[in-house]
């Protein structure tokens, strides 16, 4: 007997990395028996290695938990997990689409954090019903007091009745519950309308391809139906709908105001994009309204991926393709490049996808990458009145043919303790910042809110701020819009050839010192060649900065006698190992440690 | 019924004597200082037992060498002793080279003449330099007074075939200094000269040093014109330059090292001692009690064995035959291999002729003058 759709309600969580989040999951899934005890494996939401080991959600669950509420009745709870980093933004706002009601939970020692305010206002413009927990109240510097009055300040939300928790304990997971039951709205939606089923989320099967998370807004969905995204237009034939449990488990049919799963053969992620609408193809879907909210995801942050050892080129291009029909928003083309030879242009939603990607890209399918240093999508205007979008320093017009240039700018908002503020202005002036405002949220802490360009951020800003910070800032960002600036090209060039994959985009203001550094560094970790080597930083014609290496004058092994043949093959042979992972510019042979040195070089 | 007869395999024989009155600060070598007396005579007991061991009558033995280490801290008696075993288990050339290295304040003229009635035919002295500021610093016992009359000793005591070890790029030493002990090594008028530069080996007190920045060692360029320098002075003074390191009047050149630069068999006898024999790389027992323990309880030293794969052996004998002057032999590598040179290594050898490190001769292929500067490199090209 499938529960009434009164007695449906559909939430998230929504939580700063470490805020608890995924305990309190857990906890939501044994208490309500979905699943047992003994079968909890620690954080079962988090189904990725990488995800579990950083801490943080990149791929979204579904799990229907049944659950008797304190009214007697049953109630289907379906509990939609969102990622929780900036870069998966519209990934967060389709997920809290398909929900009416969002649990925020706040660390009663850390407090609201910047990802907590951006994804909270986020579910408030999608008028999910908020429902504030203060986790981690057993912690010995728990002040659920002070975090209630962030809450208000921050997120003008009452937080008077705020659920005092400790999911790591137990603490107020009932109660919890019962506010879910409570305060989440029922489902709305028109059972007996043509379906329209909201995609949040997809994941890639090797056996069933694509696996389709929906939202039954209106209708209902089972296997054997024909149905059509809409923005692609693909029309499949369903094979099974079902629900995660949190395995998945095949249903007759979802009806409306349900989530759960669908596959029907697709073959890329592609063609079922997240945010797309599903519905009946042929005549009863033909005129009807999408779903609003779907944008094709966009890559926004764009570095160049090699293969170290070249034969792995065609390894490459398969994982990528591989990774691809799990995830839409990365994007790659071939590209090739006179000192790495051939890879990938690679688009990504942002910094941090960017890594993880490389990162599955290096574990899962055993490669080993080399990335140049990040790009954001620049707008050049030339003198013949044509814009060019540059996301790679390879494509970039020369100078004289540039009448100005424009680069994307983020708003930035960062949460600190009172005595890092100078460390977080300094740091937004060292990257072009524009000043907006500051607010204080509770005593002893600032909230900053900045205009800064993507470009700068792209470089090393996370990094730095937590360092800087000792950890403490939190930083959220969303794109504003595109402003002009000083930008140029700077090559660095190896015995006067240029080094592609060293090139990068910077303000003319700060090309003297990054050159000056770039060269500087390149000097420390080149070994000598026979010959000398010349390095130079340039802005189009004009060096910048320079350095010379010496040439080396002998490297011979003296003595080779009976006993030492073996050591000195295995020595040479190491050395050869050494050089077949260089990379030759002209005739200069470069480390890789060299090239990764540089391309991390942080300023 | 056929009447073919093999030619009888030739190989070396190498006699391992690991012991010194003090080990170098530069030497990686398997030695030990410190040893009784007792343990040195268990020990030659323990490489007779090897050489009855491995002894094999169906090689001709050209060459024998007795390195260390230091073979003179042993008494003249004991090197002859082994000597004469040798001769029991192997059938040796009537003109076998047969060398003993030596440290020149061992070597008075009684020892010698006992050495060279019992067949010693070949003296190679660890002078290294004959200053005596230097020699202290690299931990030699010896003076350069003593290197200069152990060759007198060497002399008088019938040898005709004297080899000095010499050394470049020590601590402290300058370009002078390295001209002023090549002018005391020509005055006294030897066969040969191996003239070394230093290398800095792991796990030896001057690495340790020099990881400390406590090791004041000649810059790379001074140590680059110094063996310039050392090839110069030796070709003007009438010897010729036939392996990167070794110098020699004509005639002269040793004949058992040169087994090792063309990838020829070995036998390797004594602590830590290698072998080369039907395209195996073997490796005794280093340690010389456990080493004489096993030779006497009748079991094989042998504690390490590798056979060569085709292409490994290639590799090893283009890089050991580029060290020759003369470098590989076109004609021989083919009719080892089955394949030449430039069909298994066209790449290396036409990017390295390109370079300038290589040169091709009618009959041989051999680094260049500057080639022997980058010998590791080119070299490497060839594993």
């Amino acid at each position: 007997m499938p529960v009434p759709q009164d007695r449906i309600r559909n939430f998230c969580i929504i939580a700063h990395v470490d805020h608890g989040k995924s305990t309190l999951a857990d906890r939501l899934l044994e208490t309500t028996r979905t699943v047992e005890m003994r079968d909890m494996q620690h954080q079962l939401l988090d189904s990725l290695d990488i995800e579990r080991e950083r801490g943080i959600t990149i791929k979204m669950a579904a799990v229907r938990m049944p659950y008797f509420a304190k009214d007697g009745l049953e109630y289907e709870l379906n509990l939609i997990d969102t990622p929780g980093h900036v870069d998966f933004t519209y990934e967060v706002s389709r997920s809290l689409n398909a929900c009416e009601g969002a649990l925020l939970v706040v660390d009663a020692a850390q407090g609201v954090e910047a990802q907590t305010l951006a994804n909270a206002n986020l579910a408030m413009q999608n008028n999910l019903e908020i429902i504030p927990v203060i986790n981690k109240i057993d912690l010995p510097a728990a002040d659920p007091d002070r975090v209630a009055e962030e809450i208000e300040n921050l997120l003008m939300i009452d937080a008077t009745d705020a659920i005092r928790a400790s999911a790591k304990e137990g603490i107020g997971i009932s109660e919890i519950l019962e506010a879910v039951v409570r305060v989440v709205p029922p489902p709305i939606g028109d059972p007996n309308a043509p379906l329209r089923g909201l995609v949040f989320d997809s994941h890639y099967d090797g056996y069933l391809g694509v696996v389709a998370y929906v939202r039954i807004k209106d209708g209902s969905l089972k296997a054997g139906d024909k149905v059509r995204f809409m923005a692609t237009n693909a029309e499949f034939v369903i094979d099974e709908v079902g629900v995660f449990t949190p395995s998945m488990k095949k249903v007759d049919m979802l009806r409306t105001g349900e989530t759960g799963y669908l596959h029907a053969a697709i073959k890329s992620v592609g063609d079922c994009r997240v945010g797309d609408t599903v519905t009946i193809a042929g005549k009863a879907g033909e005129n009807m309204e999408p779903l609003p909210g779907y944008k094709p995801a966009k890559p926004m942050v764009f570095c160049g991926l090699y293969p170290i050892d070249s034969a792995q080129f065609p390894d490459l291009r398969e994982a990528l393709s591989r990774m691809q029909l799990n995830d839409a928003a990365l994007s790659f083309e071939a590209e090739s490049s006179a000192a790495l030879g051939f890879g990938f242009r690679c688009g990504f939603l942002g910094l941090l996808h960017m890594e993880i990607v490389q990162e599955r890209l290096e574990r899962e399918f055993n490669l080993e990458l080399l990335a140049t240093a990040p790009s954001v999508v620049f707008k050049v205007f030339c003198t013949d009145d044509t814009v060019v979008n540059v996301d790679n320093p390879a494509n970039w017009p020369e100078a004289q043919k540039i009448s100005h240039v424009e680069e994307p700018y983020v708003e930035a908002m960062v949460i600190v303790p009172t005595e890092y503020v100078g460390t977080v202005m300094e740091m937004a002036r060292e990257r072009r910042g524009e000043f907006g405002r500051m607010e204080y949220p509770a005593p002893g802490r600032v909230m900053l809110h900045y205009k800064l360009p993507l470009a700068e951020i792209v470089m090393d800003f996370f990094d730095q701020l937590k360092s800087r910070t000792k950890g403490y800032a939190s930083f959220d960002y969303e794109l504003s819009d595109y402003k002009t600036g000083a930008l140029v090209k700077l090559d660095i060039q190896i015995n006067g050839e240029d080094v592609d994959s060293l090139s990068f985009i910077t303000h003319r203001d700060k090309s003297y010192a990054r050159g000056k550094l770039l060269v500087e560094k390149l000097k420390e970790l080149l070994p000598r060649q026979q010959f000398e080597i010349k390095l130079q930083a340039a802005v189009g014609n004009k060096v910048i900065a320079a350095e010379r290496i010496s040439a080396l004058r002998k490297n011979v092994i003296a003595k080779c006698y009976g006993g030492d043949i073996s050591r000195k093959r295995k020595l040479l042979e190491k050395q050869k190992e050494g050089k077949k992972r260089m990379k030759s510019v002209g005739s200069v042979e470069i480390p890789q440690e060299a090239f990764m040195s540089v391309l991390r070089l942080n300023d | 019924m056929r009447y073919d007869k093999a030619p009888m395999k030739t190989a070396g024989i190498y006699l391992h004597i690991p012991f010194c009155t003090k080990k170098c600060g530069y030497c990686d070598f398997n030695a030990y200082s410190g040893y009784k007396d007792g343990t040195k005579a268990r020990y030659v007991d323990a490489l007779c037992r090897e050489i009855a061991l491995r002894g094999d009558k169906s090689y001709r033995i050209p060459t024998v060498f007795f390195g260390g280490g230091t073979p003179t801290v042993l008494a003249a008696s004991d090197l002859v002793r082994v000597l004469n075993t040798v001769r029991e288990y192997f059938v040796l050339d009537d003109d076998a080279e047969i060398s003993t290295e030596a440290n020149p304040s061992d070597a008075n003229e009684a020892y010698l003449r006992t050495l060279r009635g019992a067949g010693f035919n070949r003296l190679s002295f660890g002078v290294q330099t004959f200053d005596d500021r230097l020699l202290k610093m690299i931990d030699r016992v010896h003076t350069g007074r003593d290197a200069a009359s152990a060759v007198a000793s060497a002399k008088a005591a019938g040898f005709e075939n004297i080899s000095l070890d010499l050394m470049f790029g020590l601590p402290r030493q300058t370009l002078a200094d390295v001209h002023r002990s090549l002018d005391t090594a020509f005055t006294l008028d030897v066969q040969h000269l191996s003239v070394y530069g230093l290398i800095v080996e792991e796990r030896t007190p001057f690495w340790a040093r020099r990881e400390r920045g406590k090791l004041p060692l000649p810059t790379e360029a001074t140590e680059a014109a110094m063996f310039a320098a050392v090839m110069e002075r030796t070709a003007n003074a009438g010897y010729t330059r036939y392996e990167i390191s070794n110098y020699a009047k004509p005639g002269y050149e040793s004949r058992h090292n040169q087994i090792y630069w063309r990838n020829e068999p070995y036998f390797g006898l004594g602590a830590g001692a290698a072998a080369y024999l039907d395209g195996a790389r073997m490796a005794n027992e280093k340690h010389p009690i456990r080493y004489a323990d096993q030779c006497l309880a009748g079991q094989s030293p042998t504690v390490e064995s590798e056979t060569l794969s085709p292409d490994d052996t290639m590799g090893e004998t283009m890089m050991l035959g580029l060290r020759l002057a003369d470098g590989v032999s076109l004609a021989g590598f083919a009719a080892r291999f089955g394949v030449t040179i430039s069909e298994r290594f066209g790449e290396a050898v036409s990017r390295n002729i390109e370079h300038g490190l290589l040169e091709q001769t009618s009959t041989h292929l051999r680094l260049t003058e500057r080639g022997v500067f980058f010998a590791s490199d080119v070299m490497a090209d060839f594993l």
